[in-house]
């Protein structure tokens, strides 16, 4: 039998972890188009194998669908391997400038929980060292 | 799987959504028609150039699946690309849902905006009917609590009576409203008390355990690895 106080640790860990990653999809998503255009299998078995994530595939389509219609990115169809056409997602202007913002966006805040974890860090040794004199 | 075929299957927009002789079995055939056919039920609701750009899409999306799959038998790697892939009525209602109250919101028309509203209300009717349930169950456990404790105030209108016809009843604050009421034999007695209050206990915790379902449920759903 697993230890309670440790599952439920872990438990609450791995929601926070999901509820972080399934909000930043979307960047994700237009990160990877913006080395190359992608159709969606690609996209979402990359997406799951970066991140870590148990996903249904599905869920990448009305992703996929809000950025078009957003007017982020746009589709083709183009035949690719074994005569299988495919829709290939484009990121657009307005979807690099969006990107670039959220990049931008995800750089400070990282950084801000750089910092965040940097001071709790030297806050726990302060009080450690100031409890051992 | 023969390639003419996969061409044919997801060959660009104007093609007709029915696979022809893609599969050499006939179960893979059987599979990929009636998932086809769940998509297409939930995509009802879109243009049809909408629709068949994504019923399009989805079929190179499995046949790209299969093709990743290590398993040997055609069924089962089909099989395993649709559970990848998933139900179309979850991931896809997302999307319909939000068409729908889009295309609601331009036109203004009253027809489309009952249609978005109930699709988007689809949604979450599960989630729905989970909060009646819970609400229903916690007051019982009220009643149940209220009727150990009136039980020895008002006695001959709280507890399990046996009717003349032989049929048990169970009361629980009849008494309180309808007085004049004529109950059977009591067949707990004093004992209802007790039993009242352990079976609005289990019922209390049973609740109370399964309350965390009625979290907020996104559209887009991760599992933790």
């Amino acid at each position: 039998m697993g230890d309670p106080v440790n599952d439920d640790a872990r438990e609450l860990t791995l929601r926070w972890e999901s509820q972080v990653k399934k909000g930043v999809l979307e960047f994700i998503i237009l990160l990877r188009l913006r080395s190359a255009d992608r159709y969606g299998y690609e996209l979402i078995t990359d997406v799951k194998r970066a991140m870590q994530i148990d996903v249904s595939e599905g869920t990448i389509y009305p992703l996929l669908a809000r950025l078009a219609k957003d007017g982020l990115v746009t589709a083709y169809w183009d035949e690719g391997d074994g005569g299988v056409a495919r829709k290939y997602y484009h990121i657009t202007d307005r979807g690099h400038d969006i990107l670039d913002a959220m990049q931008e966006s995800w750089l400070e805040l990282t950084f801000a929980i750089q910092r965040q974890l940097a001071q709790g860090t030297r806050g726990e040794s302060n009080r450690r060292w100031s409890g051992s004199r | 799987m023969s390639r003419a075929g996969a061409g044919r299957a997801a060959g660009g927009r104007s093609g007709a959504a029915t696979p022809l002789a893609l599969f050499a079995d006939p179960i893979s055939q059987r599979l990929w028609t009636s998932y086809l056919v769940e998509v297409e039920k939930t995509l009802q609701v879109l243009p049809t150039a909408q629709r068949r750009e994504l019923l399009h899409e989805l079929q190179s999306h499995l046949l790209d699946g299969m093709r990743a799959d290590g398993a040997a038998r055609e069924p089962e790697r089909l099989l395993n690309a649709m559970e990848r892939l998933g139900a179309p009525n979850e991931y896809l209602r997302p999307l319909v849902a939000e068409r729908l109250l889009a295309r609601a919101s331009s036109t203004m028309h009253p027809a489309a905006v009952l249609t978005g509203m109930y699709h988007d209300a689809f949604r979450s009717v599960g989630r729905a009917l989970a909060t009646v349930g819970f609400s229903l169950g916690y007051t019982v456990v009220a009643l149940l609590v209220a009727g150990a404790v009136l039980k020895p105030i008002t006695p001959r209108t709280i507890g399990v009576f046996r009717e003349p016809d032989g049929s048990l009843e169970l009361n629980l604050l009849l008494g309180e409203f309808a007085p004049s009421v004529t109950l059977g034999t009591d067949v707990l007695g004093y004992w209802v008390v007790p039993a009242f209050l352990a079976t609005a206990l289990v019922l209390y915790v049973a609740l109370t355990k399964l309350l965390p379902i009625l979290g907020v449920r996104s559209d887009v759903e991760i599992r933790p690895r």
